[in-house]
């Protein structure tokens, strides 16, 4: 399986890659929703983790464009905004999970078990 | 203009970050201490060696600043299993934590509490270059001994 990790924080993006464990046998970088919409194209990963606060192009829009074109790939948002309603929004957008930052690596590691399995199940 | 709501919310942001970070104290946050909050003096500079700058807009207007010493930014470098020290990993952290403390706050300020991506300065605050409140306050913090502030301009 796949990763990509999106997100405008270098160090976001490598404690999420420090924490998965070894489930994945590939694990990308993108810094904004626009890179993401590159590398889902070029190299289409399995399960994405998305921020939602990033220039150029925020996690929203992208999701909905990922979706697009890539609507089996299993998408859960991580991020600062701890609202309920950006939960739902995000949830609308097409993502499939949501994990506030900050986070453990056990909470990070339930949620990507979580969406692998309603995969699995469905 | 700042309430009492924006002052707690921060503070317990800043408690709930560092209790993530500090899976080892005997307690949550037995390292972590938070001074009580003072008025800044909007005519002078403000601020420690890094600081992470979010812009709000929305039901309120403003900014939020995460200012850190260098060895603090050091130390959580370390918590997050980093080993490059260097500026461009501390103005990222320096910016992520400002991004999460004001993302944080969405959930008791709601969803109309809009936050920028984090700019980042390094060393101190020049007030002439940011449209301040003029009740500006000043949320002094340490944690493991080393110092940041967190200054809350709505």
């Amino acid at each position: 399986m796949k990763l990509l990790i999106v997100d405008d924080s270098l160090i976001i993006r490598n404690k999420i890659d420090r924490c998965i464990l070894q489930r994945f046998s590939e694990v990308m970088h993108a810094e904004n929703g626009k890179q993401a919409l590159e590398v889902v194209i070029a190299n289409k990963p399995d399960v994405i983790t998305m921020d939602l606060t990033m220039p150029h192009m925020s996690g929203n829009e992208a999701v909905k464009e990922i979706i697009k074109i890539a609507p089996n790939t299993r998408i859960f948002v991580v991020s600062a905004l701890a609202d309920k309603a950006t939960a739902i929004s995000a949830l609308t957008y097409g993502a499939n999970g949501f994990l506030c930052k900050p986070f453990s690596a056990a909470e990070l590691n339930s949620a990507i078990e979580r969406i692998i399995n309603v995969e699995l199940s469905a | 203009m700042i309430e009492r709501k924006h002052i707690d919310v921060f503070i317990e942001g800043l408690r709930h970050y560092f209790s993530h970070l500090d899976l080892t104290a005997k307690d949550d946050n037995d390292s972590l201490y938070i001074g009580a909050p003072y008025l800044m003096e909007t005519d002078k500079e403000a601020g420690l060696d890094y600081t992470g700058v979010i812009s709000i807009s929305g039901n309120s207007t403003g900014h939020i600043f995460f200012s850190a010493k260098s060895s603090l930014l050091n130390f959580i470098l370390l918590k997050y299993g980093e080993r490059d020290f260097s500026e461009l990993f501390k103005r990222d952290l320096v910016g992520e934590v400002a991004n999460t403390l004001a993302g944080n706050a969405r959930k008791v300020l709601g969803s109309e509490f809009h936050i920028s991506p984090p700019k980042v300065i390094n060393g101190k605050i020049n007030p002439r270059n940011y449209r301040l409140s003029s009740r500006c306050y000043i949320l002094p913090m340490r944690w493991n001994s080393n110092k940041a502030e967190l200054i809350i301009s709505i």
